[in-house]
């Protein structure tokens, strides 16, 4: 047995009680004022504090499972079933192919996007941005505006891409399945533009699947995306969307505000 | 230490807990009023906030996640202001376990970022720094306070 163990106080030394007593009141006089008598990450606390801690972060594990499963939890995924926008495709009259103009339009700007069927910023400016251009400027003849492919994102942009034009071929519906497209994104890749998925979608816009899918074979519209895309290259487009104004680039997704200033300043000018 | 030095500490540790715990406020409160209004982030020569802000990530049970964070740092400040101003322990304390309750949930947020969205919000990003921070700075004055009083 230490020596510690004694009762006995030692006759050179304050005894243990008085250490303790020693240690209170220097902890009442540290700025601890009014704390539940702990002081954390002191030799008392040691323990209390490695449980309210470990606790925390438990808590802290949980909250961030339970956040992924109810906030992602929507996506849809390829069992889900292809689903309509809310939003309209453009309106019929302003379709020449995959460019939307008004038939009585002079000198429009010329407003063109590069766009990867899975990319999610192309998602974005398809669902939010260009439905407010259509409505506000292409309608009335001040804005004409061409989707283009710039496809770099894998096998399922390639066939999103090869949709469209397929269904443009078929019934006109470019702008239709342009829009039942983008708003299906789930991922990249990972079967939300899969074939059965894309014949899906193909249906909802009126096309018959089974031609759609032998048309979708056609190695001519790998060639017309291809080309597009080397089009792109050759005109500097390195990432999705990039919007080109009057031939001027604008890189990324612009806000309304901004890109409708810079309309009202091509027309303008 | 003398009291004179912990307070002095406590000073510079306090106020720099308030000021990192302020700064996330804001920047969540921005994150969470600008999706309620139906914006996007400005990003300025970046990209990647309009995709982080359009994701199902970005919202939790219709509540915008920033809102989350938002009250969070809110909780934050307030510990800091009570121990930096009133000397109370239990703030530094409240403010060191939110901070450690934070860290799973932004290393979870920022994986999300990199590999589900694929996309990088600098707001996202900022307001994990300084959330960090505030928390590295947290428990530097726990270390302090409990050397101190040894």
């Amino acid at each position: 047995m230490s020596t510690n163990d004694n009762p006995t106080p030692a006759s050179d030394g304050p005894t243990r009680k008085q250490r303790r007593a020693a240690a209170r009141a220097s902890r009442k006089t540290s700025g601890s004022g009014g704390a539940s008598g702990s002081a954390p990450g002191g030799p008392r606390s040691g323990p209390s504090m490695l449980v309210v801690s470990v606790a925390a972060i438990a808590i802290g594990l949980v909250a961030v499972v339970a956040f992924i499963v109810l906030a992602g939890g929507s996506s849809s995924t390829e069992t889900d079933a292809v689903s309509m926008p809310d939003t309209a495709a453009a309106p019929a009259d302003l379709r020449q192919g995959r460019t939307l103009v008004a038939p009585d339009a002079v000198d429009p700007v010329v407003v063109e996007a590069f766009e990867d069927p899975q990319c999610p910023a192309c998602g974005l400016f398809t669902r939010r941005i260009e439905p407010l251009m259509i409505a506000e400027y292409v309608a009335d003849g001040t804005v004409s505006f061409t989707y283009h492919d710039f496809v770099f994102l894998g096998d399922e942009s390639w066939d999103g891409a090869m949709a469209m034009r397929v269904a443009e071929d078929m019934d006109g519906k470019f702008w239709d399945f342009h829009n039942v497209l983008f708003h299906n994104q789930s991922g990249e890749n990972e079967g939300a533009f899969s074939r059965d998925r894309l014949a899906d979608m193909a249906e909802l816009v009126g096309l018959d699947r089974d031609e759609f899918l032998s048309k979708l074979d056609d190695p001519a519209y790998r060639a017309a995306v291809a080309a597009s895309n080397a089009d792109g290259s050759q005109r500097g487009v390195s990432s999705t969307p990039t919007i080109f104004m009057d031939g001027e680039p604008i890189v990324g997704v612009p806000q309304w505000d901004d890109l409708r200033a810079r309309i009202e300043e091509a027309k303008a000018a | 230490m003398t009291d004179v030095a912990a307070a002095g500490a406590r000073g510079r540790l306090g106020w720099l807990m308030a000021a990192f715990a302020l700064l996330a406020t804001a920047i969540a409160l921005y994150l969470g009023i600008i999706k309620l209004t139906g914006g996007n982030p400005a990003c300025g020569v970046l990209h990647g906030c309009d995709t982080v802000s359009q994701s199902e990530y970005a919202e939790i049970l219709g509540i915008p996640t920033g809102l989350f964070g938002a009250a969070a740092s809110a909780v934050t400040l307030a510990g800091s202001l009570l121990w930096w101003l009133r000397a109370d322990r239990r703030g530094l304390l409240l403010a060191y376990v939110v901070g450690l309750l934070s860290l799973p949930i932004l290393v979870g947020l920022t994986y999300l970022e990199l590999f589900v969205i694929e996309a990088i919000c600098i707001w996202c990003v900022t307001y994990a720094v300084v959330v960090v921070a505030g928390w590295l700075t947290a428990t530097w004055a726990l270390w302090r306070g409990g050397q101190a009083a040894r």
